[in-house]
């Protein structure tokens, strides 16, 4: 038992990882994208792809498939969203949704419905004892990876050139238009980091489950619990929210094993009657 | 120019829909009747989602949860109680408004985007509970059984009187309701919740009404939908593609206003009857209409249609009198 929660825990970084890319627009940006677990999915098919044409390793595809995402997003917001930005709350929402509707058909006519995994080779079976329990080396390297991806993205947001852009931006455009800051071009490259966050999710994702075309609805679900449980606009807070729903899904698995997915959301459900800012309530300032 | 006053005009235009309803079934087929009750039931889902989010600003997009909650409780009514089902479209309504009554401690702590997700998450918790309820037939779903001895002529008129009582229903009740102090208050509170406050909408209740009335009447034009299929499981009742199908035809026709949703789910059903069994294609093509019109023409098929015949068919707009003119 204490097995299956921990690895729910290490299981709720990878949701964290999820959020991470969502909390970015949510929080940040201040818009909202519907399609996000879609483009993980995504992610996944295009690591597949490499991983089928060139023979590499999943983590090998990394590097190949972030910087992808990274200019899809750039576009995406470029050409799509930022059209719907200063219109109100509705337009991103309609249209994100658009788009996921058109990804998860695309991808049924590129790859069909069959369901799909990225093997990972040696490093799918090792596994570590600590005293009486045998935890994953993949879920392990998840975790640490995890932890590193948010430290280099609060970093980034926290005290760089470009975070502190984005902040300027999402607190008041126009003013930081007038400060000099071309904002288009800063949520642009917000958007593009947000999606290569999610490329790095999807492979450490494909290598531990598996995914279909249709997957993807279920990963923005979680990934805006574990936003929402954490508190919006808190970094860190996503990370925690995240291992906070992964273990309630490890404790409902422990019920029934379907019933996972249920359980999280009803503590989502639950968290948010309880404290509506979340774990970490972002201070603001006067 | 004389015109009819905008009410009178708006009750003639349902007047004649009622005509045309009523002629259907006299004049149509088979497949002509079982397609206008399906319509029915879809244009009054796409009004009610339209009423919530058009109108109301509340962008529910866990909408199938009540087209869900309408099937299901329809057929665990009729089979249960082995009557005729159609006279249990009133219930699934009132159980559809206590479940959204029932919601908004939770879903009204949230607002935009994030009610938006939070409805899904909602409308998914009801489907995995569904799913793991083996009374209700668990992932497989269930049949309405309690039609096998009801004549089969009986039943496609009795199915469609239902479909097109719950579609006029649907139709006055958004125009009673927008033409009122409510539509009033409605507009207001999405323009400016704060300044609507201010003058005395009370926000919270505004809501609440509005989600009561699109939960009943969604959950009655579910029942009707699942009436015609005759076999409801939670993958279908409780999908996302119903949510596509709403968003597409509201968007296409027109979000916020009357007419669009009239116009887009024509157009939707018009794709769908000439374009044939293409499967995702359709919905990859709809997709890219429905953004689109979403970022080029907001106003959709209506607005633009609109502009070449200059009338409203449903009118609710409010114009300022003139100065001088008493009111």
């Amino acid at each position: 038992m204490l097995e299956t929660l921990i690895n729910g825990a290490l299981v709720g970084a990878l949701y964290g990882l999820y959020g991470l890319g969502l909390s970015l627009c949510l929080g940040l940006m201040r818009q909202i994208n519907l399609a996000h677990g879609d483009f993980i999915i995504f992610s996944a098919f295009i690591a597949l792809q490499l991983m089928t044409h060139f023979g590499i390793h999943p983590l090998l595809a990394l590097p190949i498939v972030a910087p992808i995402m990274f200019v899809v997003g750039w576009l995406l917001q470029r050409f799509v969203m930022e059209r719907t930005l200063g219109r109100g709350e509705m337009p991103p929402i309609l249209v994100s949704f658009g788009l996921s509707v058109i990804l998860q058909n695309v991808m049924l006519e590129l790859f069909s419905a069959d369901t799909k995994s990225l093997d990972p080779g040696a490093l799918g079976t090792a596994a570590v004892n600590l005293g009486s329990v045998a935890i994953g080396v993949l879920p392990l390297l998840t975790l640490a990876v995890a932890v590193g991806i948010f430290a280099l993205t609060a970093a980034v947001f926290g005290s760089t050139r470009f975070g502190r852009a984005v902040r300027a931006t999402s607190d008041n455009e126009a003013v930081a238009q007038l400060m000099g800051i071309r904002t288009r071009r800063v949520f642009a490259n917000a958007m593009g980091a947000a999606l290569a966050i999610s490329a790095i999710a999807a492979i450490f994702y494909g290598m531990r489950g598996t995914f279909d075309p249709s997957t993807g609805p279920e990963r923005m679900l979680f990934a805006f619990e574990a936003v929402i449980l954490g508190g919006l606009g808190s970094i860190w807070g996503t990370l925690a929210g995240g291992i906070i729903l992964g273990i309630a899904q490890a404790a409902g698995t422990l019920i029934i094993p379907s019933l996972g997915p249920l359980v999280g959301h009803i503590v989502f459900l639950i968290g948010l009657l309880l404290m509506p800012g979340g774990l970490f309530t972002k201070r603001i300032r006067a | 120019m004389i015109m009819a006053s905008p009410l009178a005009r708006s009750l003639a235009a349902v007047g004649i829909l009622a005509a045309v309803l009523l002629v259907i079934p006299l004049a149509g087929s088979r497949y002509a009747i079982l397609l206008t009750t399906e319509i029915a039931a879809v244009l009054s889902i796409a009004l009610m989602w339209n009423l919530l989010a058009g109108f109301g600003g509340i962008v529910f997009m866990g909408f199938q949860v009540f087209i869900g909650i309408g099937g299901y409780t329809l057929f665990v009514a009729s089979n249960g109680l082995g009557l005729p089902p159609f006279p249990f479209v009133v219930l699934s309504a009132l159980v559809c408004a206590g479940f959204a009554l029932l919601i908004t401690p939770i879903l009204f702590r949230l607002s935009g985007a994030q009610l938006a997700i939070g409805s899904w998450v909602i409308s998914e918790v009801i489907r995995l509970i569904v799913y793991h309820t083996s009374a209700l037939g668990g992932g497989g779903g269930m049949a309405l059984t309690t039609v096998r001895g009801i004549d089969r002529s009986v039943r496609l008129f009795a199915t469609y009187g239902t479909s097109a009582l719950v579609l006029l229903v649907a139709l006055l009740a958004c125009i009673a309701l927008m033409r009122g102090r409510f539509g009033l208050a409605l507009r207001a509170m999405k323009d400016s919740p704060l300044a609507a406050e201010a003058m005395g909408v009370t926000i919270r209740k505004t809501q609440t009404y509005v989600l009561l009335v699109a939960a009943a009447i969604g959950g009655a034009a579910g029942a009707c939908y699942y009436m015609v299929v005759l076999q409801v499981s939670p993958t279908a009742g409780f999908s996302m593609n119903w949510m596509a199908i709403i968003l597409f035809a509201v968007i296409l026709g027109g979000i916020g206003t009357l007419e669009g949703p009239i116009v887009g789910v024509a157009i939707y059903f018009l794709l769908r009857e000439t374009m044939g069994n293409i499967g995702s294609l359709y919905f990859i093509i709809l997709g890219l209409l429905a953004i689109g019109v979403m970022l080029l023409a907001p106003g959709g098929a209506w607005s633009l249609l609109k502009s070449v015949i200059r009338i409203d068919l449903l009118p609710i707009r409010r114009t300022m009198r003139e100065a001088g003119q008493s009111a």
